[in-house]
């Protein structure tokens, strides 16, 4: 079925018509409507919008079917991507904590106690 | 070794997409679909209002009690809305991402990684003695932050060129939305826009009605509801524009998206002159720190 022709979305239009022509004669009246018309006319009225809202309801319900195979499409070409930006993440990460590890390795042949834990620290940051 | 590796490269790069014109696609994309989400609460809001002026040209009218109807009754068009708002998501962090993976830099952004290992290698000395020398590990370093760059520029471009090739699907879904714009965002819309046509007119009639000998009880009163009402129309009105705004910026990036990836394949000659000039400087270099280490 085209997305264009949806038949909920027409019968709604039309229901929203009926609607709007009598919210007009209700309102036109309301001085001489009796308050037993008034209230007949008025439940019609919104049981119409009511029926308005549920048939545009199961119209967007239906476009959200109709949607179904280009969404898991295009999901996954967002997950590719997704993996591609972690892979250069996970690798800048990889020569982060190799460089940190060579700098405590360097730092430990130094000898000195202050460069090994700034180099320990800078290791766990990296690790991170 | 050098013509080999240009010779490889030129065949890679000639197939890349045009990055800075998949970045702007991309951020108008992304455009179009942070403009949706705020259509669909304004399509719940004109449902509740549709059922809160209902009556409020009667004299029995309750506004609690046309309030608490409309937000009863409106709640299936929020359900029913929320996968459309999910579809828009999705087309837009699919343009967010198009964006981050044509990133200029994406294939060099680990070179400066690559130094600052190399520098950590080069100072580490044990008993005051160098472990590599200088010249071998900026050699290394190099040699390995320009593999990585052709390895990434390789993906990058896979990457691209997969996700432009699901034009149609993001077609699709884009009229998807264009669809719920009009016939949801635009049916509420116009909806109201003739209820409060309607509720002027009847008001003019009735005014119509009163005479110096039987006058309206509240002339100020009805005078101000048809202001209000006046207004209301006007708001609608510019309101409804949206719907046409809303489907010519989805038509524009629709046309994007399909030349782009109609011309996924080609880089723009100056861009591709660029580029092999670039990557002849580069390989250049490279060459003579590997002949100069070893």
């Amino acid at each position: 079925m085209p997305i264009e022709a949806i038949p909920e979305f027409d019968l709604a239009d039309y229901l929203a018509g009926c609607a709007n022509a009598l919210f007009g004669y209700r309102v036109a009246h309301d001085d001489t409507l009796s308050k037993g018309d008034w209230d007949a006319l008025r439940q019609t009225e919104h049981d119409l919008l009511k029926a308005v809202v549920r048939l545009r309801a199961e119209g967007v319900g239906r476009l959200a079917d109709l949607a179904d195979d280009s969404k898991a499409a295009v999901a996954g070409a967002l997950d590719s991507m997704n993996a591609f930006i972690k892979k250069i993440a996970d690798a800048r990460k990889a020569i982060a904590v190799a460089t940190a590890a060579i700098g405590l390795a360097g730092a430990f042949f130094a000898g000195g106690p202050v460069g090994i834990v700034t180099a320990a620290m800078a290791l766990e940051e990296a690790a991170k | 070794m050098a013509r080999a590796i240009l010779a490889f490269l030129v065949t890679f790069l000639v197939g890349c997409a045009d990055l800075k014109a998949v970045r702007e696609y991309g951020a108008l994309g992304k455009g179009v679909a942070a403009s949706f989400p705020p259509l669909v609460e304004e399509s719940t809001l004109r449902c509740r209002e549709i059922f809160e002026y209902s009556d409020i040209a009667s004299r029995r009218y309750d506004p609690r009690k046309s309030s608490d109807e409309g937000k009863a009754a409106c709640e299936q068009n929020v359900d029913a809305s929320k996968a459309m708002v999910e579809l828009s998501n999705l087309v837009g962090n699919y343009h967010d991402a198009l964006i981050k993976i044509a990133g200029g830099d994406v294939a060099g952004s680990l070179g400066g990684d690559y130094t600052r290992l190399g520098a950590s290698i080069k100072g580490l000395k044990i008993d005051g003695v160098a472990v590599a020398p200088a010249a071998k590990v900026d050699a290394i370093a190099a040699v390995g932050a320009w593999v990585t760059k052709v390895a990434l520029a390789n993906w990058q471009h896979r990457e691209i060129t997969g996700a432009l090739s699901i034009h149609r699907e993001v077609g699709d879904i884009a009229d998807i939305l264009v669809v719920y714009v009009e016939r949801n965002y635009g049916a509420y819309s116009t909806q109201a826009l003739r209820q409060a046509d309607e509720a002027q007119r009847a008001i003019a009639a009735r005014e119509a009605q009163c005479t110096i000998a039987t006058p309206c009880s509240d002339p100020y009163g009805a005078n101000l509801l048809r202001r209000e009402l006046y207004q209301r129309a006007e708001m609608l009105k510019e309101r409804q524009q949206l719907v046409t705004v809303y489907r010519s910026a989805t038509d524009k990036m629709k046309v994007a998206l399909a030349t782009l990836a109609a011309s996924g394949g080609e880089l723009k000659s100056r861009e591709e002159l660029r580029s092999l000039w670039d990557l002849s400087v580069e390989v250049r270099d490279l060459y003579k720190k590997v002949a100069a280490a070893y």
